[in-house]
């Protein structure tokens, strides 16, 4: 494929604005709803970081224990803050890879409101005890439900409009969002076996497996085809580079849909679950490497010559920046999942950092890079702050280094103690000076996130431009 | 241009064009146009792996039995587990018990969590692991660690859930005290006073053996003063072959422990930190078949007793079992021991019936450990058959009588017999085969040394002359009448005259008093004699 004809195909070129107006509007809905989301449940964290130097704080309830704010934290991030995120951003480029308007336009409003609803329904659900207590798929079944109905309607928009497509050929990111929603509905629904409303679990460890199923698949069949859909557009489109190769991309696709599907067993290595199920798990997590090489090869071959642009245009240093952390979570999961590595670094806070550097490091950081190029977009105004959305970014940046730190070091020290028979009671007391670094990198990110909202929020309540003015302006890119 | 050059340029051009054209296709190929085949190829792998990783090992685990530790939660003890799980405490809280984890209880297995929904196997520990806690710590701990954790565990990161009804701490404080409930029914029936034996786990609580009836029978027709068996010969025959089947066992797995008469008294028992069991004394407190056949089976936590249901089936287990109750009740001898003579016979005749080995002090001195290790708790020291645990002392129990060594009766008529019934054991007692236990050599060498316990008469004329070794042969006197030197222990004047002569034979002090020593110890050989009346040469 020649730069020019892949630029053409990346870049929204030959649309009239009318065609995109409706799917705009559905992208506004999905990103403007998300940006509470952030700042609000990351504080949840901050909180629960400050309960592990100070146990006694906040503990005159039930909804503000340890035990609730956790599920709420994760839930509402997860599905609050980095779903609509990811789907909004779905909404901005479907259609310009398209060529086409989004079908159903109605349909993908509903689904935002009715997404957001569930979503913090369900989490003041869980904070008031009413959950199904399995990791990642806390929500009660009422709220799944209401979860299953959104994906389908999102799912029916965004296929609509890729069937009724005008460009021909179906650019990578496409495929993704075509086949998330054909893939997560069947994870969502079998993950939180809605087959049995009141309690939404199985029995004994084939629960466990189902449930390690569906808490690995959110990330692999979700987020993770979401976050490889945007930096295939994003990272061409702002670093103005054709994508490498069509080829690598198919491979990460299948290789993705296959052997991500099935790792989900690695979470339970130290368990009694059948041998040949840990060996599957270890397999396609080793084998999951193919998939994010290929896609690491492509983008990076993509960015060859372009790396400029990511240190001059600050959404798409956030967005490279959630790239690589997406390589670096990869490395160390597939590490990870080997049995001798999975021995040690079990049940410490290491996996709780590996997963702060999935959704946070590279989900949560490519979406601020995201909304600092769509929001001024899709509202016609100029980014409020320049300087705040610098700060946000070094902010980001430390408090990420130093929070990922304190949950490394805490992991690893608790790690060795146990591995010396030390038990957990003569082991916690020695990890409060990491705890206490991470309290200090969280809230750090907390600062970033809230800065970050602001910024945006005042973007959007910010004064219209005049139309020469947008043509000039618009966006985070600065001018050359 | 020639020709030739003309044609090179064609098939060149030619060939481009066929290159251009495959990258055409490929590029066609590689660029979707059609969405459906893509998706559906996607959604189809996927579909694949989730049969792989959801649906057959949902289909494997549907069988899973209930562990000894599963049972089904009682009214408070599920409210408990509610609220374990709403307020999340299973974050912090694991209840899996690894492999690699170090003194929080046996590693957790499938069947455990056979009554959980969902299964709260954890992710994390920032407290400790849960799954076998119970019974662990007093209730009134856990109570007091719920409300305020810091009160009873000073660096607890838990919080305290002092918002928590009393009724709601009780339901949580019970659901976490049956976590790994098999300590805690120890403690409840020791509070209760009702018995020393913890409860039976559900897996075996209905466990029968089978042999149990066909014991009672044989006993109840057994004339114990007599050692006569009165009831139908077949039955006893059939009899004798399980109870010498279950023999064989306990002499192989129990016996290095427990001791071939069941004391507790076995060889290794010394050197295990819990003392093994006395089945005479236990068994006859044992609430049942169904405690005896989970004890045997399940091992005894804590102690060296080992799981045998790794080793043997139910049937040999309960053999096992119904073979331990003969040192309680003695053994019935349903076969008549004529059988085992005459196996003894022909042994003797066709294979061995002159000792092997020579007969030398060490064989002696081995044979005599040997004894005092294995055969001295039925036999007795002087191998009169007045151990310990013979029923011939007073709290002896090993019925019939074991042998007497002493007596020149006809169990001792022939070496071949004698080994034979020291190897095969002796049908339907408690005389175990001894070939799992020992070498041949050994039983060789104990043979020899439960030989001179016979009268001197009666070693000098039948076994004495079987040995090749001086030492055996000279034993008891040997063959020639005692004389000055003989017996020197017993035998004052003898002794100072050895004594006196080796004095003047040999200066060195040292040297001699080791001999004469050594001649204490070996009684005077014949070599020895001759020696002292020439000390001159």
């Amino acid at each position: 494929m020649s730069e020019a004809e892949a630029t053409k195909s990346v870049v929204t070129n030959g649309l009239e604005p009318a065609d995109l107006k409706s799917a705009d509007s559905v992208a506004k809905y999905w990103l403007y709803s998300a940006i509470l989301w952030f700042p609000i449940f990351a504080t949840f964290g901050i909180i629960m970081a400050i309960k592990f130097i100070v146990p006694t704080f906040l503990v005159d309830s039930a909804f503000d224990t340890f035990g609730r704010i956790r599920p709420a934290h994760v839930n509402g991030l997860l599905f609050g803050f980095l779903s609509s995120g990811l789907i909004g951003a779905m909404y901005y480029v479907a259609p310009r890879l398209s060529h086409v308007s989004l079908y159903k336009p109605i349909l993908g409003k509903i689904s935002a409101v009715l997404w957001n609803v569930g979503a913090l329904a369900g989490v003041l659900l869980i904070m008031n005890g009413d959950t199904q207590a399995r990791e990642y798929a806390e929500f009660p079944w009422i709220i799944d439900v209401m979860i299953m109905i959104t994906l389908i309607i999102i799912g029916i928009t965004i296929i609509g409009t890729i069937i009724k497509r005008k460009e021909r050929k179906i650019y990578v990111s496409l495929w993704f969002f075509a086949a998330i929603f054909l893939w997560f509905p069947i994870v969502y629904f079998i993950g939180n076996v809605m087959w049995r409303p009141p309690t939404g679990a199985l029995f004994g460890l084939s629960d466990a497996i189902v449930n390690w199923f569906y808490g690995h698949n959110v990330l692999g069949l979700w987020f993770t085809p979401f976050g490889l859909a945007l930096w295939y557009y994003f990272i061409p489109k702002l670093s103005k580079r054709a994508l490498y190769s069509v080829t690598l991309s198919l491979i990460s696709f299948f290789a993705l849909a296959f052997f991500y599907t099935g790792v989900g067993g690695h979470h339970l290595l130290q368990s009694s679950i059948p041998e040949w199920l840990k060996t599957i798990a270890v397999a396609t997590s080793g084998l999951m490497m193919i998939s994010v090489l290929t896609f690491a090869t492509n983008i990076g071959m993509t960015l060859r010559g372009a790396w400029h642009s990511v240190w001059s245009n600050v959404p798409l240093r956030f967005i490279v920046f959630g790239f690589i952390n997406y390589i670096l979570v990869s490395i160390q999961g597939t590490f990870q999942a080997f049995r001798d590595m999975n021995l040690y670094l079990h049940y410490s806070q290491w996996p709780v950092m590996h997963s702060h550097l999935a959704l946070y490091g590279s989900f949560a950081i490519t979406i601020m890079g995201m909304m600092y190029f769509l929001v001024p977009r899709l509202s016609g105004k100029k980014l409020w702050s320049k300087k705040l959305m610098d700060v946000s970014w070094w902010l980001t940046l430390l408090g990420f280094i130093i929070f990922m730190a304190g949950m490394m070091l805490a992991g690893l020290v608790a790690n060795a103690s146990w591995f010396t028979h030390q038990t957990i009671v003569q082991a916690l007391p020695t990890l409060t000076p990491y705890f206490i670094v991470r309290a200090i990198g969280g809230g750090i990110v907390v600062a970033s996130a809230f800065i970050f909202a602001i910024d945006i929020i005042l973007t959007i309540i910010s004064k219209p431009l005049s139309s020469l003015e947008k043509t000039e302006t618009i966006g985070g890119v600065r001018k050359e | 241009m020639s020709d030739a050059e003309k044609k090179f340029e064609e098939e060149l051009e030619r060939l481009e064009r066929t290159a251009e054209k495959k990258i055409r296709i490929i590029k066609k190929k590689t660029q979707f146009k059609n969405l459906f085949p893509l998706l559906a190829s996607g959604v189809a792998i996927v579909l694949l792996m989730i049969s792989m990783v959801v649906v057959a090992p949902y289909i494997v685990l549907l069988n899973t039995s209930p562990s000894d530790t599963a049972h089904v939660y009682t009214t408070q003890q599920a409210e408990g587990r509610t609220l374990f799980m709403n307020l999340g405490c299973f974050y912090c809280h694991s209840q899996q018990v690894r492999a690699s984890d170090w003194g929080i209880g046996n590693v957790s297995q499938e069947g455990d969590y056979v009554y959980d929904s969902p299964a709260a196997l954890g992710t994390e520990r920032t407290g400790p692991d849960l799954a076998q806690i119970g019974g662990m710590r007093p209730t009134i701990w856990h109570q007091m660690h719920d409300r305020d954790p810091r009160s009873v565990s000073p660096g607890s990161l838990m919080p305290n859930f002092g918002f928590l009804s009393d009724e709601q701490i009780d339901a949580l404080t019970a659901y976490i005290q049956n976590l790994g409930q098999e300590n805690l029914q120890v403690e409840a029936s020791i509070t209760n006073g009702s018995s020393f034996h913890p409860a039976v786990p559900d897996e075996y609580v209905n466990a029968t053996n089978q042999f149990t009836p066909m014991l009672m029978t044989v006993l109840a027709q057994y004339d114990v003063e007599n050692d006569v068996y009165n009831g139908d010969a077949a039955f006893g025959a059939q009899w004798g072959v399980l109870f010498d089947a279950a023999k064989a066992d306990y002499t192989q797995f129990c016996l290095s422990c427990h001791g071939c008469s069941g004391n507790g008294e076995g060889p290794y028992a010394r050197h295990v930190a819990t003392q093994p069991a006395n089945l005479h004394e236990r068994i006859a407190t044992f609430p049942g078949d169904s405690y005896d056949i989970w004890r045997v089976s399940g091992g005894v936590p804590g102690t060296a007793m080992p799981a045998w249901v790794l080793t043997l089936n139910a049937t040999e287990i309960r053999l096992l079992a119904s073979y331990e109750l003969s040192f309680v009740f003695g053994s019935a001898r349903t076969i008549s021991g004529d059988i085992s003579d005459a196996e003894g016979d022909t042994f003797a005749q066709t294979v061995l019936n002159t000792p092997p080995i020579g007969g030398t002090m060490q064989d002696y001195q081995s044979g005599k450990s040997l004894y005092t290790l294995y055969c001295a708790q039925c036999h007795g020291n002087d191998g009169q058959g007045d151990g310990p645990a013979s029923s011939k002392v007073q709290g002896g129990y090993i019925v019939p009588e074991p042998a007497n060594f002493t007596e020149s009766g006809a169990d001792f008529m022939y070496y071949g017999r004698y080994v034979w019934k020291v190897q095969q054991g002796v049908e339907t007692t408690n005389m175990p085969p001894w070939k799992y236990a020992m070498t041949n050599t050994e039983v060789y060498q104990l043979v020899f040394f439960a030989q001179t316990f016979s009268t001197a008469d009666d070693y000098n004329t039948k076994w004495a002359p079987q040995y090749t070794d001086q030492y055996a042969r000279n034993l008891k006197g040997g063959p020639v009448q005692a004389g000055l030197f003989t017996n020197i222990e017993t035998n004052p004047v003898g002794a100072l005259i050895a004594f006196m002569a080796i004095l003047l034979w040999d200066r060195n002090f040292e040297q001699l008093r080791k001999l004469y020593q050594n001649a204490r110890i070996q009684r005077p050989t014949k070599t020895l004699k001759l020696w002292m009346l020439i000390p001159w040469t």
